[in-house]
Formats: structure tokens, C-alpha cells, sequence
């Protein structure tokens, strides 16, 4: 007897947001980057400081020298295919969409504080704000890296501390991870009646945030050059509770334990080099600590995966004073190792490509608004699996012999694409106009 | 940090309620076959204890609908269909058989299970296949 398919957990947004409030949802890949960070393939740690700084690297926020605001919106399709040795492919489409709102500034006043920065980010997907979906079996075929990742909400606050005049910066940030507690009793009502039997069902739901640290300092040892380090703690959404059922003697105890492996730790370093006032270009490279990665039942994955070092690199141009061109490119290599045993990941190296623009809104009145567009497109190279039959487990040890059930025998290939495009608004905050050369953080 | 899930949920109420699924259920008998059957062992794909909903007290449900999709190895149906509770089909042997099987309540809501024939790559003499 087999246990129906998919656990599906959801939560209302709108509910949700009642109780946070913060920036993106990804580390530079679709989906949920504010645009300007989106069309730059999510490159950009060492600063400037930007609205994505809050949760790319919160020390770089030390540059910031007005309030910036921020709205956008963005969607996008994920499509995703498996095929078995000689057998069609099974293919798989969804819509990914979002929206998110950030606020960067400094503290305002001339006192004391007046070299902290703050900020604080919010992105909240259009369907639900925390989904998981659960296969029965730990070799279904699927997207670990995108499929429970692209639907979640993430909220970010933080705050940098600008240090020796201004040259360095120092920052921190709290992510907040939504999960759901369930904890579920049933008993029969010992008052019932034979015709009627009656059940007692004690259904409790708590919402536990659970916290995940981003330490970030960043310098700017030269006028043209910025340099940052940046370290963002794993977030891990869980869906867990007790499910303990009871009649006469007979009790079934099963508890739900579903974990959706949103981020790894990742330690990662970049550059940002301004050479000439119209021309910006960035790059950063990670580690992503993948080998931590657990599956959505919350157990390491059979092979576990590898560390890995991803990169990502931006140009962004202005070529005329309300215009600015954007492009990006970020390479991140698999994590997950040959699988030849019980896990069927549909992973490969992947390719981001971003290309984006920042209009300036003064010819319609709109003072220094910003209006922020981009596209980006996601490239997977095709994944392949070879089961070695001899290292597969008994999948049913009550049965004489080894028996072997896997999903993925006797070998497969898939791949994946996405595409997604999203627009926003930059709203430049204060009374005093902007120096038109001194805009760095709106764009 | 946790807030009561209550706390936040009365702020919305838009919508209908989404249906109860039903519970799709599959039993597999014999549960794996030897690997390169040849199609000598007929195996029944039992789904008629899929249920309108999940209940802890047993109760009479209205019919589903079945809705049979079989992959993995090549098969042939020996009887019933792929819209029957059950069926019983040969397999060639020379991979695991899957089969999933969607279960559709009348009010539309839906529920899909998996299960796998198994294949007896070693022990195949404990297991009562030929050497």
C-alpha cells in the first residue's frame, strides 16, 4: 500500500505579511531579485550601496547618503523535463511570480548614529507565501534547486555601521524564514455511540520564523574600486508536526517532517570597479556550502552533495544621463554529484543571463523615480544518470532477494530552463534633490 | 519566535474552500517479479481502496474516477483498463514497472499515488525465480 502523492502546505500571503516585513528570495537566480540586482545576475556584494545590499551584503549599505525606496513585480516560466532511457520525456511547466519592496536610508539627524544605515526588504510570492510539496519517495525525479526555492517569502532587515570616515563598512542582517507547526491528535470520543461514533481532533498550527544571520563588511580602498566579504547563514523552511492517532489499542503514530532547502551557507567575496563616472563593473564569487543540503524529508540526500564555488559579474552603462544599460552573467557549477544510488535530482551546471535598463522618470514629472525593467534566462545543461544496480537498495526487505523499485532505473536524463521578466519602481526619498553625478544608490 | 497561526489567518477570507481530495491507494501483488520476466507473471494493480476522503471512521464515499498511467518497463494489459479500479498486466522484466494512478472525486478534487513492481535482482533463487 502506498501513501497518497504530495503534502502541500499553504499559507495565505496576505496573513503572512501581517507578521514581517523585507528583499529577495534568491541568491541571483530567478526568482525575486529587486530588478536592478536581477538584471546583473544578482553580482554586486562589494557595493556601492543598492537596495539589494540589505541582503547581498548589508556592510555596503555604508555608502548610502539618501533614503531610496523601492517596488517591483516580476514573473516568469519554469519548465523542467525527465526521461528514462527510451522512454518520452515528462515534461513540466509552471508560472513563478512575485512581488517585493525595499527601503534603504540612513539614520536621519546629525547625532550620534549618524553613520548607521538601515534596511529592510520584503518579497512575497503572488501564490503562496510558504509552499511545499512533498513527493512520497526519495527518488521521485525532481527541480531540488527550484521548485520549493521559488515560492517563498523572504524577509530581510539589517544595518551597516560606516567606520574610519566612511572607508569601510560593517553590517549585519536577520532573514526570517517562515515555517508551519502542525501538531495533530485524534482519539475517539470514549461518549459516542456505536451508531454514531464521534472523533476528537486536536488540531494546533503555530507559524515559527526561523532566523538566518548575513555578516558583510565592505571598503572602498580607492575612489573607482569597492571590495566586499560577505557571509549568509542556510535557510532551511520546515513543515513538521506530530500526527498521533488513536483507537482502542491500535495507535498510528506519524509525524510530518518536511524540510524546503531554500539557501546554503554561503561565504562570497566581490569586486566593483568604477573607471570611468558612465561605466560599472562588478563580479563576486562564492562558496556555497551545498554538502548540508537535505532533502524535503529532511535527510541527506543518497549520494550528499558537494560545495561549490558560483560567480556572477554585471556591467551597467549610462549611456545617456536618464538611461542606463544593464547586463549579467552568473556560472553555477552542480552541486549534486553523479547519482548512481537512490536520489534523482534533475541538476546541472547552470547559465544566467540578465540584460536590463534603469529609466529615469524626470521627463514626466515624476522628479528622480526610476522606472527598473529586465529579463533574465536561465540555461541548464542536460543532467545524466547512470543507476548502478549493484549498489541500489532493497527496497523491500520483507521480500526474498533484493529488490529494487527505483524511479530512476535504469538510467535518465533531464534539464531545465527559466525565463523571467520583471519591472519596478525606485523612488529616491528627502526634500533635497539629488547631485545628478551622485545617484548611485537609486539606480 | 512564533505567533499563533490564528492570529494571522483571520485577516483573510477570500475564496471557496478547496475540496477534500480523496486517497488514492495501490496494492501491487505479486509486489516485485523477477528481473527478465518475460511476461510470465501476471500482476494485478489493485486501486479499489482508493476512497472519496480519508476518514479515521470508515464511511461510504461516493465512486471516484481511476485514471491508470504505467511507465518504466514494457507492459501488457491482461485484463481491465487504465479507467478500471484495477487491472492486471505482464511485464518484460527489464526494469521497474511504475504506475501512478490519479483518483478523482466527484467534486472534482484529485489525488495521485505511486507505486513501483519491483524487480528481484539478487537472491533470485530465494525468491522463486529461475536461475
Amino acid at each position: 500500500m502506498t501513501r497518497t502523492g504530495a503534502i502541500r502546505v499553504r499559507l495565505v500571503v496576505a496573513a503572512t505579511v501581517a507578521w514581517g516585513s523585507a528583499a529577495r528570495a534568491q541568491t541571483g537566480v530567478p526568482f525575486g531579485d529587486e530588478p536592478r540586482s536581477a538584471a546583473l545576475a544578482g553580482s554586486g556584494l562589494a557595493g556601492p550601496a543598492g537596495l539589494d545590499s540589505v541582503d547581498r551584503n548589508p556592510g555596503a549599505l555604508h555608502t548610502l547618503e539618501r533614503p531610496v525606496a523601492a517596488l517591483w513585480a516580476h514573473g516568469g516560466s519554469l519548465r523542467w523535463w525527465f526521461a528514462r532511457r527510451g522512454e518520452p520525456r515528462d515534461t513540466q511547466t509552471r508560472f513563478v511570480g512575485g512581488f517585493g519592496v525595499a527601503l534603504v536610508a540612513p539614520w536621519p539627524g546629525d547625532g550620534p548614529l549618524r553613520t548607521v544605515r538601515l534596511g529592510v526588504g520584503l518579497h512575497v510570492p503572488f501564490e503562496h507565501a510558504l509552499s511545499v510539496d512533498a513527493p512520497p519517495r526519495d527518488d521521485v525525479p525532481s527541480l531540488a534547486l527550484y521548485e520549493n526555492r521559488a515560492e517563498r517569502m523572504a524577509v530581510t532587515v539589517g544595518g551597516a555601521l560606516a567606520l574610519l570616515d566612511g572607508a569601510i563598512g560593517l553590517g549585519a542582517a536577520i532573514r526570517f524564514v517562515p515555517s508551519l507547526r502542525t501538531p495533530t491528535r485524534v482519539r475517539y470520543d470514549p461518549g459516542s455511540s456505536e451508531r454514531r461514533p464521534r472523533v476528537l481532533i486536536d488540531l494546533e498550527r503555530e507559524l515559527p520564523v526561523g532566523l538566518a544571520p548575513v555578516v558583510g563588511v565592505a571598503a572602498q580602498p580607492l575612489r573607482a574600486l569597492h571590495v566586499g566579504l560577505v557571509y549568509r547563514g542556510r535557510a532551511v523552511m520546515r513543515a513538521e508536526g506530530s500526527n498521533d492517532t488513536r483507537a482502542g489499542g491500535i495507535r498510528l503514530d506519524d509525524p510530518i517532517d518536511f524540510a524546503a532547502f531554500v539557501e546554503p551557507d554561503v561565504l562570497a567575496f566581490g569586486v566593483s570597479w568604477q573607471p570611468v563616472a558612465a561605466l560599472r563593473v562588478q563580479a563576486d564569487a562564492g562558496w556555497a556550502r551545498w554538502s548540508r543540503f537535505v532533502t524535503i524529508h529532511d535527510r541527506r540526500p543518497d549520494p550528499p552533495w558537494r560545495d561549490m564555488i558560483e560567480a556572477r559579474a554585471g556591467v551597467e552603462i549610462d549611456i545617456v544621463r536618464s538611461i542606463t544599460l544593464r547586463a549579467g552573467l552568473a556560472y553555477e557549477p552542480t552541486p549534486v554529484p553523479p547519482q548512481r544510488r537512490v536520489s534523482n535530482f534533475v541538476d546541472a551546471d547552470r547559465l544566467l543571463v540578465t540584460a536590463g535598463a534603469g529609466i529615469g522618470l524626470e521627463a514626466l514629472g515624476l522628479g528622480r523615480a526610476r522606472l527598473e525593467l529586465y529579463g533574465a534566462w536561465l540555461a541548464m545543461a542536460t543532467a545524466r544518470a547512470h543507476k548502478d544496480l549493484d549498489a541500489l537498495p532493497d527496497d523491500d526487505a520483507q521480500t526474498p532477494g533484493r529488490q529494487i523499485r527505483n524511479l530512476g532505473a535504469p538510467a535518465w536524463s533531464g534539464s531545465a530552463t527559466a525565463w523571467q521578466a520583471g519591472l519596478g519602481l525606485t523612488l529616491p526619498l528627502g526634500r533635497d534633490p539629488w547631485p545628478a553625478d551622485d545617484d548611485e544608490a537609486s539606480r | 519566535m512564533r505567533l499563533p497561526a490564528g492570529a494571522a489567518l483571520f485577516a483573510v477570507a477570500c475564496g471557496s474552500p478547496t475540496p477534500v481530495p480523496p486517497s488514492a491507494v495501490i496494492q501491487i501483488t505479486p509486489a516485485a517479479i523477477c528481473v527478465d520476466d518475460a511476461h510470465r507473471t501476471p500482476v494485478t494493480f489493485d486501486g479499489s481502496r482508493s476512497v472519496e476522503r480519508l476518514a479515521v471512521v470508515p464511511v461510504a464515499g461516493e465512486p471516484v474516477r481511476f485514471s491508470w498511467t504505467l511507465s518504466g518497463a514494457s507492459w501488457r494489459l491482461v485484463s481491465g483498463s487504465l479507467q478500471s479500479p484495477s487491472l492486471v498486466v505482464t511485464s518484460a522484466g527489464d526494469r521497474p514497472l511504475h504506475a501512478s494512478l490519479l483518483v478523482t472525486a466527484p467534486s472534482g478534487a484529485s489525488a495521485r499515488a505511486i507505486a513501483t513492481l519491483g524487480l528481484t535482482v539478487d537472491g533470485a533463487a530465494d525468491a522463486g525465480c529461475a536461475p
